[in-house]
Protein backbone atom coordinates (compact mmCIF):
# COMPACT_ATOMS: atom_id res chain seq x y z
CA UNK A 1 0.00 0.00 0.00
CA UNK A 2 1.04 3.55 -0.99
CA UNK A 3 1.71 6.23 1.38
CA UNK A 4 -0.25 8.52 -0.53
CA UNK A 5 -3.18 5.84 0.61
CA UNK A 6 -2.40 5.39 3.77
CA UNK A 7 -2.62 9.41 4.39
CA UNK A 8 -5.90 9.48 2.24
CA UNK A 9 -7.52 6.86 4.72
CA UNK A 10 -6.15 8.55 7.57
CA UNK A 11 -7.47 11.94 6.27
CA UNK A 12 -10.94 10.56 5.56
CA UNK A 13 -11.20 8.88 9.29
CA UNK A 14 -10.35 12.58 10.43
CA UNK A 15 -12.82 13.79 8.52
CA UNK A 16 -15.39 11.85 10.09
CA UNK A 17 -14.50 12.20 13.60
CA UNK A 18 -14.44 15.94 13.72
CA UNK A 19 -17.97 15.60 12.29
CA UNK A 20 -18.64 13.91 15.19
CA UNK A 21 -17.13 16.84 17.50
CA UNK A 22 -18.98 19.29 15.35
CA UNK A 23 -22.18 17.73 16.27
CA UNK A 24 -21.74 17.76 19.88
CA UNK A 25 -20.27 21.54 18.86
CA UNK A 26 -16.71 21.09 20.60
CA UNK A 27 -14.60 22.70 19.39
CA UNK A 28 -11.40 20.39 17.15
CA UNK A 29 -9.35 21.08 14.69
CA UNK A 30 -7.48 18.00 12.94
CA UNK A 31 -4.09 19.71 14.89
CA UNK A 32 -5.63 19.13 18.08
CA UNK A 33 -6.21 15.58 17.86
CA UNK A 34 -3.12 13.74 15.72
CA UNK A 35 -2.63 9.97 15.33
CA UNK A 36 -2.73 9.35 19.12
CA UNK A 37 -4.81 11.55 21.39
CA UNK A 38 -7.71 9.29 22.71
CA UNK A 39 -10.76 9.66 21.25
CA UNK A 40 -12.89 9.25 24.57
CA UNK A 41 -12.58 8.40 28.27
CA UNK A 42 -10.84 10.22 31.14
CA UNK A 43 -7.94 12.42 29.50
CA UNK A 44 -9.41 12.07 26.52
CA UNK A 45 -10.60 14.35 23.61
CA UNK A 46 -13.79 14.28 25.36
CA UNK A 47 -16.13 11.90 23.11
CA UNK A 48 -18.17 9.85 24.92
CA UNK A 49 -19.82 5.97 24.05
CA UNK A 50 -22.44 7.35 22.52
CA UNK A 51 -20.08 9.28 19.73
CA UNK A 52 -18.09 6.54 19.31
CA UNK A 53 -21.21 4.36 18.60
CA UNK A 54 -21.90 7.00 16.20
CA UNK A 55 -18.59 7.19 15.02
CA UNK A 56 -18.11 3.22 14.01
CA UNK A 57 -21.48 3.50 12.49
CA UNK A 58 -20.40 6.33 10.24
CA UNK A 59 -17.07 4.32 9.29
CA UNK A 60 -19.23 0.97 8.76
CA UNK A 61 -21.21 3.82 6.18
CA UNK A 62 -18.26 5.12 4.83
CA UNK A 63 -15.40 2.32 4.82
CA UNK A 64 -18.33 -0.83 4.63
CA UNK A 65 -16.78 -2.11 8.12
CA UNK A 66 -15.94 -1.15 11.36
CA UNK A 67 -13.00 -1.67 13.69
CA UNK A 68 -15.35 -1.96 16.87
CA UNK A 69 -17.73 -4.86 15.13
CA UNK A 70 -14.41 -7.11 14.53
CA UNK A 71 -13.54 -6.77 18.13
CA UNK A 72 -11.33 -3.91 18.19
CA UNK A 73 -12.14 -0.93 20.71
CA UNK A 74 -9.81 1.81 18.93
CA UNK A 75 -8.97 4.44 20.70
CA UNK A 76 -7.34 6.83 18.53
CA UNK A 77 -7.68 8.06 14.95
CA UNK A 78 -4.24 6.17 14.32
CA UNK A 79 -5.28 3.14 15.30
CA UNK A 80 -8.77 3.32 13.19
CA UNK A 81 -6.93 4.56 10.18
CA UNK A 82 -4.25 1.15 10.82
CA UNK A 83 -7.27 -1.02 10.80
CA UNK A 84 -8.25 0.14 7.46
CA UNK A 85 -4.76 0.32 6.18
CA UNK A 86 -4.19 -3.50 7.44
CA UNK A 87 -7.77 -4.55 5.63
CA UNK A 88 -6.49 -2.36 2.24
CA UNK A 89 -2.87 -4.27 2.45
CA UNK A 90 -4.32 -7.69 3.12
CA UNK B 1 -78.34 -13.71 8.93
CA UNK B 2 -75.93 -11.69 7.02
CA UNK B 3 -77.50 -12.11 3.61
CA UNK B 4 -80.52 -11.46 4.95
CA UNK B 5 -79.20 -8.13 6.10
CA UNK B 6 -78.98 -7.50 2.16
CA UNK B 7 -81.79 -9.53 1.61
CA UNK B 8 -84.06 -6.99 3.80
CA UNK B 9 -82.73 -4.19 2.78
CA UNK B 10 -83.38 -5.02 -0.85
CA UNK B 11 -87.15 -6.12 -0.14
CA UNK B 12 -87.78 -2.02 1.25
CA UNK B 13 -85.65 -0.37 -2.13
CA UNK B 14 -84.63 -3.06 -4.23
CA UNK B 15 -83.35 -0.20 -6.82
CA UNK B 16 -81.09 1.77 -4.13
CA UNK B 17 -77.66 1.27 -5.17
CA UNK B 18 -75.85 -1.16 -2.81
CA UNK B 19 -71.67 -1.17 -4.68
CA UNK B 20 -70.44 1.13 -7.25
CA UNK B 21 -67.52 -0.62 -8.76
CA UNK B 22 -65.40 0.98 -11.01
CA UNK B 23 -68.49 2.78 -12.16
CA UNK B 24 -70.36 0.20 -12.85
CA UNK B 25 -73.63 0.46 -10.40
CA UNK B 26 -75.00 -2.79 -8.80
CA UNK B 27 -78.32 -2.02 -6.81
CA UNK B 28 -79.60 -4.42 -3.56
CA UNK B 29 -81.48 -6.21 -6.04
CA UNK B 30 -78.96 -7.11 -8.38
CA UNK B 31 -76.01 -8.17 -5.91
CA UNK B 32 -78.89 -10.18 -4.21
CA UNK B 33 -79.74 -12.05 -7.26
CA UNK B 34 -76.12 -12.32 -8.09
CA UNK B 35 -75.69 -14.04 -4.43
CA UNK B 36 -78.20 -16.18 -4.53
CA UNK B 37 -77.05 -17.94 -7.85
CA UNK B 38 -73.29 -17.99 -6.51
CA UNK B 39 -74.62 -19.89 -3.57
CA UNK B 40 -76.72 -22.18 -5.42
CA UNK B 41 -73.25 -23.38 -7.39
CA UNK B 42 -71.34 -23.46 -4.24
CA UNK B 43 -74.05 -25.68 -2.40
CA UNK B 44 -74.25 -28.07 -5.44
CA UNK B 45 -71.01 -28.65 -5.70
CA UNK B 46 -70.94 -29.54 -2.13
CA UNK B 47 -67.98 -26.64 -1.42
CA UNK B 48 -66.94 -26.45 2.40
CA UNK B 49 -63.46 -24.37 2.39
CA UNK B 50 -62.34 -22.36 -0.25
CA UNK B 51 -59.89 -19.50 -0.62
CA UNK B 52 -60.83 -16.31 -2.90
CA UNK B 53 -58.34 -15.02 -4.80
CA UNK B 54 -60.03 -11.81 -6.61
CA UNK B 55 -59.60 -8.63 -6.68
CA UNK B 56 -61.50 -5.89 -4.65
CA UNK B 57 -64.57 -5.85 -6.97
CA UNK B 58 -68.64 -6.37 -6.45
CA UNK B 59 -67.87 -10.35 -7.55
CA UNK B 60 -66.24 -10.57 -4.74
CA UNK B 61 -68.36 -9.07 -2.18
CA UNK B 62 -71.26 -11.14 -4.05
CA UNK B 63 -68.74 -14.13 -3.42
CA UNK B 64 -68.64 -13.87 0.33
CA UNK B 65 -72.06 -13.04 0.72
CA UNK B 66 -72.90 -16.10 -1.05
CA UNK B 67 -70.35 -18.38 0.59
CA UNK B 68 -71.67 -17.04 4.23
CA UNK B 69 -75.26 -17.73 2.57
CA UNK B 70 -74.50 -21.42 1.66
CA UNK B 71 -72.03 -22.37 5.08
CA UNK B 72 -69.00 -22.47 2.87
CA UNK B 73 -66.03 -20.73 4.83
CA UNK B 74 -63.94 -18.83 2.46
CA UNK B 75 -60.33 -17.47 3.28
CA UNK B 76 -59.54 -14.11 1.66
CA UNK B 77 -55.89 -13.51 -0.18
CA UNK B 78 -54.43 -10.99 -0.71
CA UNK B 79 -54.84 -10.10 -4.40
CA UNK B 80 -51.42 -8.65 -4.10
CA UNK B 81 -49.99 -11.20 -2.81
CA UNK B 82 -48.11 -13.50 -5.40
CA UNK B 83 -49.96 -16.50 -7.07
CA UNK B 84 -47.24 -18.60 -5.62
CA UNK B 85 -48.46 -17.50 -2.41
CA UNK B 86 -51.71 -19.30 -2.93
CA UNK B 87 -49.92 -22.69 -1.89
CA UNK B 88 -49.76 -21.09 1.95
CA UNK B 89 -53.14 -19.52 1.90
CA UNK B 90 -55.14 -22.98 0.91
CA UNK B 91 -52.70 -25.15 3.72
CA UNK B 92 -53.72 -22.65 6.41
CA UNK B 93 -57.44 -22.57 5.71
CA UNK B 94 -57.45 -25.94 4.75
CA UNK B 95 -59.29 -25.22 1.49
CA UNK B 96 -59.80 -27.47 -1.45
CA UNK B 97 -60.21 -24.98 -3.81
CA UNK B 98 -59.19 -21.19 -4.75
CA UNK B 99 -61.38 -18.87 -6.93
CA UNK B 100 -59.53 -17.20 -9.02
CA UNK B 101 -60.60 -14.83 -12.54
CA UNK B 102 -57.90 -16.77 -14.44
CA UNK B 103 -56.23 -19.96 -13.48
CA UNK B 104 -52.74 -19.22 -12.51
CA UNK B 105 -49.58 -21.26 -13.57
CA UNK B 106 -47.79 -21.25 -10.66
CA UNK B 107 -50.38 -22.70 -8.27
CA UNK B 108 -51.20 -26.23 -8.62
CA UNK B 109 -53.60 -26.89 -6.54
CA UNK B 110 -57.55 -26.92 -7.81
CA UNK B 111 -58.79 -23.67 -9.07
CA UNK B 112 -62.15 -22.67 -9.63
CA UNK B 113 -62.68 -19.48 -12.78
CA UNK B 114 -65.33 -17.33 -11.33
CA UNK B 115 -67.50 -16.72 -14.21
CA UNK B 116 -67.83 -20.74 -14.30
CA UNK B 117 -68.85 -20.69 -10.66
CA UNK B 118 -71.74 -17.69 -11.64
CA UNK B 119 -73.00 -19.76 -14.82
CA UNK B 120 -72.93 -22.98 -13.27
CA UNK B 121 -75.02 -21.36 -10.37
CA UNK B 122 -77.58 -19.67 -12.99
CA UNK B 123 -78.25 -23.21 -14.51
CA UNK B 124 -79.10 -24.59 -10.74
CA UNK B 125 -80.57 -21.66 -9.14
CA UNK B 126 -83.94 -22.84 -9.69
CA UNK B 127 -83.89 -26.34 -8.04
CA UNK B 128 -81.93 -24.77 -5.09
CA UNK B 129 -84.39 -24.06 -2.86
CA UNK B 130 -82.00 -24.55 0.45
CA UNK B 131 -80.22 -20.96 -0.51
CA UNK B 132 -82.91 -19.29 1.60
CA UNK B 133 -81.53 -21.15 4.82
CA UNK B 134 -79.83 -19.10 7.21
CA UNK B 135 -76.27 -20.26 8.58
CA UNK B 136 -75.51 -19.01 11.69
CA UNK B 137 -72.14 -20.73 12.54
CA UNK B 138 -70.74 -19.55 9.23
CA UNK B 139 -67.28 -18.62 9.24
CA UNK B 140 -64.73 -16.63 7.34
CA UNK B 141 -61.33 -16.28 7.46
CA UNK B 142 -59.10 -12.95 7.55
CA UNK B 143 -55.59 -12.58 7.67
CA UNK B 144 -53.52 -10.17 9.78
CA UNK B 145 -51.34 -7.52 7.93
CA UNK B 146 -47.82 -9.16 8.47
CA UNK B 147 -46.56 -5.77 8.80
CA UNK B 148 -43.84 -7.61 11.68
CA UNK B 149 -44.00 -11.12 9.94
CA UNK B 150 -45.98 -13.69 8.03
CA UNK B 151 -49.78 -13.32 7.76
CA UNK B 152 -51.84 -15.71 9.78
CA UNK B 153 -55.41 -16.91 9.36
CA UNK B 154 -57.89 -15.32 11.66
CA UNK B 155 -61.40 -17.46 11.99
CA UNK B 156 -64.46 -15.33 12.59
CA UNK B 157 -68.19 -15.69 12.36
CA UNK B 158 -70.08 -13.35 10.54
CA UNK B 159 -72.22 -12.98 13.01
CA UNK B 160 -69.33 -11.75 15.48
CA UNK B 161 -68.09 -9.42 12.85
CA UNK B 162 -71.55 -7.95 11.87
CA UNK B 163 -72.52 -8.19 15.67
CA UNK B 164 -69.69 -5.50 16.30
CA UNK B 165 -71.15 -3.32 14.14
CA UNK B 166 -74.25 -1.10 15.63
CA UNK B 167 -77.20 0.29 13.75
CA UNK B 168 -77.48 3.59 13.76
CA UNK B 169 -79.71 6.89 12.85
CA UNK B 170 -76.75 8.97 11.88
CA UNK B 171 -75.07 5.93 9.87
CA UNK B 172 -77.92 4.85 8.32
CA UNK B 173 -78.13 5.42 4.22
CA UNK B 174 -74.06 6.37 4.64
CA UNK B 175 -71.95 5.64 1.40
CA UNK B 176 -68.68 4.41 2.00
CA UNK B 177 -65.01 4.15 -0.14
CA UNK B 178 -62.93 0.72 0.14
CA UNK B 179 -59.83 2.75 1.11
CA UNK B 180 -58.56 -0.90 2.73
CA UNK B 181 -58.51 -4.10 0.72
CA UNK B 182 -60.97 -6.19 1.11
CA UNK B 183 -58.50 -9.20 2.91
CA UNK B 184 -57.81 -6.86 5.45
CA UNK B 185 -59.83 -6.92 8.76
CA UNK B 186 -60.77 -2.91 8.66
CA UNK B 187 -61.69 -3.74 5.00
CA UNK B 188 -63.95 -5.86 5.84
CA UNK B 189 -65.48 -3.84 8.69
CA UNK B 190 -66.86 -1.76 6.27
CA UNK B 191 -68.77 -4.32 4.23
CA UNK B 192 -69.93 -4.82 8.07
CA UNK B 193 -70.97 -1.19 8.39
CA UNK B 194 -72.50 -1.10 5.00
CA UNK B 195 -75.03 -4.24 5.49
CA UNK B 196 -75.52 -3.75 9.04
CA UNK B 197 -77.02 0.28 7.85
CA UNK B 198 -78.08 -0.42 4.89
CA UNK B 199 -75.40 1.64 3.15
CA UNK B 200 -73.61 1.25 -0.52
CA UNK B 201 -69.87 1.10 -0.55
CA UNK B 202 -67.64 2.95 -3.84
CA UNK B 203 -64.53 0.48 -5.10
CA UNK B 204 -62.28 2.74 -6.87
CA UNK B 205 -60.22 1.22 -9.61
CA UNK B 206 -57.12 1.69 -7.79
CA UNK B 207 -55.72 3.47 -4.32
CA UNK B 208 -54.26 6.88 -6.01
CA UNK B 209 -55.09 9.75 -4.03
CA UNK B 210 -56.37 11.55 -7.53
CA UNK B 211 -58.51 8.88 -8.33
CA UNK B 212 -60.32 8.17 -4.99
CA UNK B 213 -60.53 12.36 -4.45
CA UNK B 214 -62.92 11.74 -7.88
CA UNK B 215 -64.36 8.78 -6.59
CA UNK B 216 -65.31 10.75 -3.45
CA UNK B 217 -66.57 13.44 -5.34
CA UNK B 218 -68.86 11.91 -7.85
CA UNK B 219 -70.18 9.36 -6.19
CA UNK B 220 -70.54 11.93 -3.07
CA UNK B 221 -69.56 9.28 -0.29
CA UNK B 222 -70.03 10.63 3.38
CA UNK B 223 -67.63 7.85 5.20
CA UNK B 224 -64.42 7.11 4.71
CA UNK B 225 -61.94 5.33 7.08
CA UNK B 226 -58.31 4.27 6.31
CA UNK B 227 -54.58 4.20 8.09
CA UNK B 228 -52.79 7.07 9.69
CA UNK B 229 -49.86 6.26 6.28
CA UNK B 230 -53.06 6.72 3.94
CA UNK B 231 -54.24 9.53 5.65
CA UNK B 232 -50.61 11.22 5.45
CA UNK B 233 -49.85 10.42 1.95
CA UNK B 234 -53.50 12.22 1.35
CA UNK B 235 -53.30 15.07 2.97
CA UNK B 236 -49.97 15.54 1.28
CA UNK B 237 -51.64 16.18 -1.80
CA UNK B 238 -55.17 17.18 -1.66
CA UNK B 239 -55.63 20.72 0.52
CA UNK B 240 -59.09 21.57 -0.90
CA UNK B 241 -61.63 20.62 1.84
CA UNK B 242 -64.08 18.13 0.97
CA UNK B 243 -67.44 19.81 3.10
CA UNK B 244 -69.91 16.17 2.31
CA UNK B 245 -68.07 14.08 3.96
CA UNK B 246 -69.47 13.08 7.87
CA UNK B 247 -66.94 11.16 8.81
CA UNK B 248 -63.60 9.85 8.38
CA UNK B 249 -62.20 7.00 10.31
CA UNK B 250 -58.52 6.03 11.21
CA UNK B 251 -57.22 2.79 12.46
CA UNK B 252 -54.47 0.19 12.27
CA UNK B 253 -51.56 2.56 13.41
CA UNK B 254 -51.64 5.29 15.91
CA UNK B 255 -52.17 8.72 14.97
CA UNK B 256 -50.32 12.14 15.48
CA UNK B 257 -51.76 15.13 16.70
CA UNK B 258 -50.54 17.22 13.04
CA UNK B 259 -52.25 14.41 11.14
CA UNK B 260 -55.51 14.95 13.13
CA UNK B 261 -55.34 18.76 12.50
CA UNK B 262 -54.68 18.72 8.91
CA UNK B 263 -57.51 15.89 8.52
CA UNK B 264 -60.07 18.46 10.73
CA UNK B 265 -58.87 21.21 7.85
CA UNK B 266 -59.86 19.19 4.92
CA UNK B 267 -62.73 17.14 6.25
CA UNK B 268 -64.69 20.11 7.73
CA UNK B 269 -67.99 19.00 8.49
CA UNK B 270 -66.90 15.64 9.28
CA UNK B 271 -66.43 13.39 13.00
CA UNK B 272 -62.91 12.31 12.90
CA UNK B 273 -62.98 8.99 14.89
CA UNK B 274 -60.00 7.30 15.72
CA UNK B 275 -60.52 2.95 15.90
CA UNK B 276 -58.86 0.92 17.91
CA UNK B 277 -58.82 -2.71 16.42
CA UNK B 278 -56.90 -5.30 15.87
CA UNK B 279 -57.86 -8.17 13.11
CA UNK B 280 -57.29 -10.76 16.64
CA UNK B 281 -59.70 -8.78 18.84
CA UNK B 282 -61.79 -7.19 16.27
CA UNK B 283 -63.15 -3.28 16.89
CA UNK B 284 -62.72 -2.40 20.66
CA UNK B 285 -62.90 1.64 21.38
CA UNK B 286 -62.72 4.46 19.62
CA UNK B 287 -61.56 7.89 20.44
CA UNK B 288 -63.63 11.26 18.68
CA UNK B 289 -62.11 14.10 20.35
CA UNK B 290 -59.90 15.05 17.77
CA UNK B 291 -56.78 14.78 20.03
CA UNK B 292 -54.68 11.53 19.65
CA UNK B 293 -54.38 8.97 22.45
CA UNK B 294 -57.26 7.77 24.40
CA UNK B 295 -58.67 8.62 27.68
CA UNK B 296 -57.81 7.45 30.67
CA UNK B 297 -60.99 7.23 31.77
CA UNK B 298 -61.74 4.54 29.38
CA UNK B 299 -58.85 2.31 31.50
CA UNK B 300 -60.21 -0.01 34.57
CA UNK B 301 -63.74 0.34 33.61
CA UNK B 302 -65.48 -2.94 34.67
CA UNK B 303 -69.05 -2.07 32.68
CA UNK B 304 -66.45 -1.57 29.49
CA UNK B 305 -67.63 -4.61 26.41
CA UNK B 306 -64.21 -4.10 25.83
CA UNK B 307 -61.92 -3.61 29.52
CA UNK B 308 -58.80 -2.08 29.13
CA UNK B 309 -55.91 -1.56 31.30
CA UNK B 310 -51.82 -1.11 31.68
CA UNK B 311 -49.33 -3.60 32.58
CA UNK B 312 -45.84 -2.96 32.78
CA UNK B 313 -46.73 -0.19 29.81
CA UNK B 314 -48.10 -2.57 27.43
CA UNK B 315 -51.43 -2.16 26.97
CA UNK B 316 -53.73 -5.07 27.78
CA UNK B 317 -57.56 -5.82 26.78
CA UNK B 318 -60.27 -8.41 27.99
CA UNK B 319 -62.46 -8.78 24.82
CA UNK B 320 -65.75 -9.18 24.53
CA UNK B 321 -65.96 -11.55 21.12
CA UNK B 322 -63.70 -11.78 18.62
CA UNK B 323 -62.15 -14.40 16.92
CA UNK B 324 -62.69 -17.92 17.11
CA UNK B 325 -58.90 -18.86 16.60
CA UNK B 326 -56.12 -18.95 14.07
CA UNK B 327 -56.02 -21.25 11.65
CA UNK B 328 -53.92 -24.28 11.10
CA UNK B 329 -52.68 -26.52 14.35
CA UNK B 330 -49.52 -24.68 15.24
CA UNK B 331 -50.76 -21.41 17.13
CA UNK B 332 -50.29 -21.61 20.49
CA UNK B 333 -51.53 -18.14 21.47
CA UNK B 334 -54.29 -17.41 22.47
CA UNK B 335 -56.61 -19.67 20.78
CA UNK B 336 -59.54 -18.88 21.80
CA UNK B 337 -61.02 -15.59 22.44
CA UNK B 338 -63.69 -16.80 23.67
CA UNK B 339 -62.14 -17.17 26.77
CA UNK B 340 -62.91 -14.23 29.17
CA UNK B 341 -58.75 -13.78 29.47
CA UNK B 342 -56.71 -10.31 29.12
CA UNK B 343 -54.88 -10.35 26.10
CA UNK B 344 -51.65 -8.29 25.60
CA UNK B 345 -51.91 -5.87 22.44
CA UNK B 346 -48.00 -6.00 22.00
CA UNK B 347 -48.83 -1.72 22.33
CA UNK B 348 -46.93 0.18 24.37
CA UNK B 349 -48.69 3.16 26.12
CA UNK B 350 -48.11 5.95 28.69
CA UNK B 351 -50.81 8.16 30.76
CA UNK B 352 -50.27 11.62 31.00
CA UNK B 353 -52.25 12.91 33.51
CA UNK B 354 -56.00 12.27 32.36
CA UNK B 355 -54.71 10.91 28.54
CA UNK B 356 -53.17 7.78 27.21
CA UNK B 357 -50.38 7.72 24.23
CA UNK B 358 -49.58 5.25 22.02
CA UNK B 359 -45.84 4.98 21.93
CA UNK B 360 -45.03 2.29 19.85
CA UNK B 361 -45.30 -1.68 19.80
CA UNK B 362 -43.25 -3.81 22.21
CA UNK B 363 -41.65 -5.48 19.17
CA UNK B 364 -40.13 -2.52 17.99
CA UNK B 365 -38.74 -1.17 20.87
CA UNK B 366 -35.09 -0.02 20.39
CA UNK B 367 -32.49 -0.56 22.85
CA UNK B 368 -29.96 1.90 22.95
CA UNK B 369 -26.78 1.42 25.39
CA UNK B 370 -29.55 0.26 27.90
CA UNK B 371 -32.12 2.77 27.40
CA UNK B 372 -35.65 1.69 25.73
CA UNK B 373 -36.36 3.93 22.92
CA UNK B 374 -39.84 3.55 20.70
CA UNK B 375 -39.98 4.43 16.63
CA UNK B 376 -43.11 6.59 17.20
CA UNK B 377 -42.15 9.32 19.73
CA UNK B 378 -39.29 10.11 17.18
CA UNK B 379 -41.29 9.90 14.26
CA UNK B 380 -43.49 12.38 15.69
CA UNK B 381 -40.74 14.84 16.09
CA UNK B 382 -39.48 14.41 12.39
CA UNK B 383 -43.15 14.26 10.93
CA UNK B 384 -43.83 17.81 11.80
CA UNK B 385 -40.12 19.19 10.36
CA UNK B 386 -41.08 21.51 6.96
CA UNK B 387 -39.85 19.34 4.18
CA UNK B 388 -40.47 15.86 5.14
CA UNK B 389 -43.26 13.92 3.35
CA UNK B 390 -43.34 10.71 5.52
CA UNK B 391 -40.94 8.93 7.77
CA UNK B 392 -39.76 6.03 9.62
CA UNK B 393 -37.52 5.12 12.46
CA UNK B 394 -35.90 1.51 13.41
CA UNK B 395 -32.94 0.37 15.47
CA UNK B 396 -29.40 -0.04 13.83
CA UNK B 397 -27.28 -2.58 15.52
CA UNK B 398 -24.44 -1.36 16.59
CA UNK B 399 -21.32 -3.03 18.61
CA UNK B 400 -20.98 -0.18 21.01
CA UNK B 401 -24.45 0.74 22.20
CA UNK B 402 -26.13 -2.20 21.20
CA UNK B 403 -28.18 -0.06 18.50
CA UNK B 404 -28.79 3.10 17.55
CA UNK B 405 -31.48 5.07 16.05
CA UNK B 406 -32.06 4.98 12.19
CA UNK B 407 -34.52 7.07 10.24
CA UNK B 408 -35.42 6.96 6.76
CA UNK B 409 -36.74 10.15 5.48
CA UNK B 410 -39.13 10.34 2.25
CA UNK B 411 -38.99 14.36 1.57
CA UNK B 412 -41.46 16.58 0.06
CA UNK B 413 -41.30 17.03 -3.76
CA UNK B 414 -38.48 19.82 -4.20
CA UNK B 415 -37.80 20.03 -0.37
CA UNK B 416 -33.66 20.53 -0.69
CA UNK B 417 -32.38 17.58 1.41
CA UNK B 418 -29.49 19.32 3.28
CA UNK B 419 -31.67 22.07 4.44
CA UNK B 420 -34.03 19.60 5.98
CA UNK B 421 -31.20 17.40 7.32
CA UNK B 422 -30.00 20.16 9.43
CA UNK B 423 -33.75 21.44 10.79
CA UNK B 424 -34.22 17.30 11.60
CA UNK B 425 -31.28 17.60 13.70
CA UNK B 426 -31.83 20.93 15.35
CA UNK B 427 -35.57 19.63 15.90
CA UNK B 428 -34.38 15.84 17.60
CA UNK B 429 -31.82 18.21 19.60
CA UNK B 430 -34.55 20.00 21.36
CA UNK B 431 -37.14 17.40 21.44
CA UNK B 432 -35.56 14.08 22.26
CA UNK B 433 -32.85 12.68 24.11
CA UNK B 434 -29.65 11.43 23.28
CA UNK B 435 -30.72 8.04 22.99
CA UNK B 436 -33.80 8.82 20.68
CA UNK B 437 -31.80 11.13 18.49
CA UNK B 438 -31.60 9.85 15.00
CA UNK B 439 -28.18 9.41 14.26
CA UNK B 440 -28.33 7.98 10.50
CA UNK B 441 -30.80 9.81 8.13
CA UNK B 442 -31.20 7.64 4.93
CA UNK B 443 -33.21 9.96 2.22
CA UNK B 444 -35.21 7.54 0.52
CA UNK B 445 -38.05 7.79 -2.48
CA UNK B 446 -40.52 6.01 -0.64
CA UNK B 447 -41.39 3.61 2.24
CA UNK B 448 -42.46 0.02 1.77
CA UNK B 449 -46.61 -0.35 3.10
CA UNK B 450 -48.41 -3.66 4.08
CA UNK B 451 -52.07 -2.76 3.65
CA UNK B 452 -51.46 0.81 3.61
CA UNK B 453 -49.50 0.28 6.98
CA UNK B 454 -45.57 1.38 7.44
CA UNK B 455 -43.61 -2.23 7.05
CA UNK B 456 -41.93 -2.66 9.99
CA UNK B 457 -40.16 -6.00 9.04
CA UNK B 458 -36.98 -4.48 8.56
CA UNK B 459 -35.39 -0.82 8.03
CA UNK B 460 -34.42 -0.22 4.30
CA UNK B 461 -31.07 0.50 2.57
CA UNK B 462 -29.54 3.15 3.12
CA UNK B 463 -29.03 5.62 -0.55
CA UNK B 464 -26.85 7.88 0.48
Amino acid sequence: MSVSTAESIEHRVTELVLKIFADRKISKEAGDLGRDVPLYGGGGAGLDSMDMAVLSAHLEKTFGSDPFSRGQFARTIGEIADFYAAQAAS
Amino acid sequence: MISRLLSDAAASDPAAPFLIDRGRIWSRGESLAAVRTLAAALLQAGHRRLVAYLEDSADLVHLLLAAAESGVEIALANRLSPPSELAHYASTSDAEAVVVRTPESDFTGRQIRFDDLLSHGAGHQASAGAVDRTEPDATVVIFTTGTTGRPKGVRYRWENLVGQVRRRDDQHGSRWILLYQFNHFAGFQVLAHILGNDGSLVIPANRDVDEIRTAMARHAVTHVSATPTFWRLFTGQSAAPLPEVRQVTLGGEASTQDLLDRLRALFPNAVVSQVYATTELGSCFSVTDGCCGFPATLLDDPDRPNALRIIDGELQIRPRSGMLGYTGASNGEHSSASDPTWVPTGDVVEQVGDRVYFRGRTSEVINVGGVKVLPLDIEAVIVTVPGVRHVRVSGKPNPIMGSLVIADIVLEDEAPQADVEARIRQAAERSLSRYQQPRLLNFVPHLETVNQKLSRRQPSEPTS
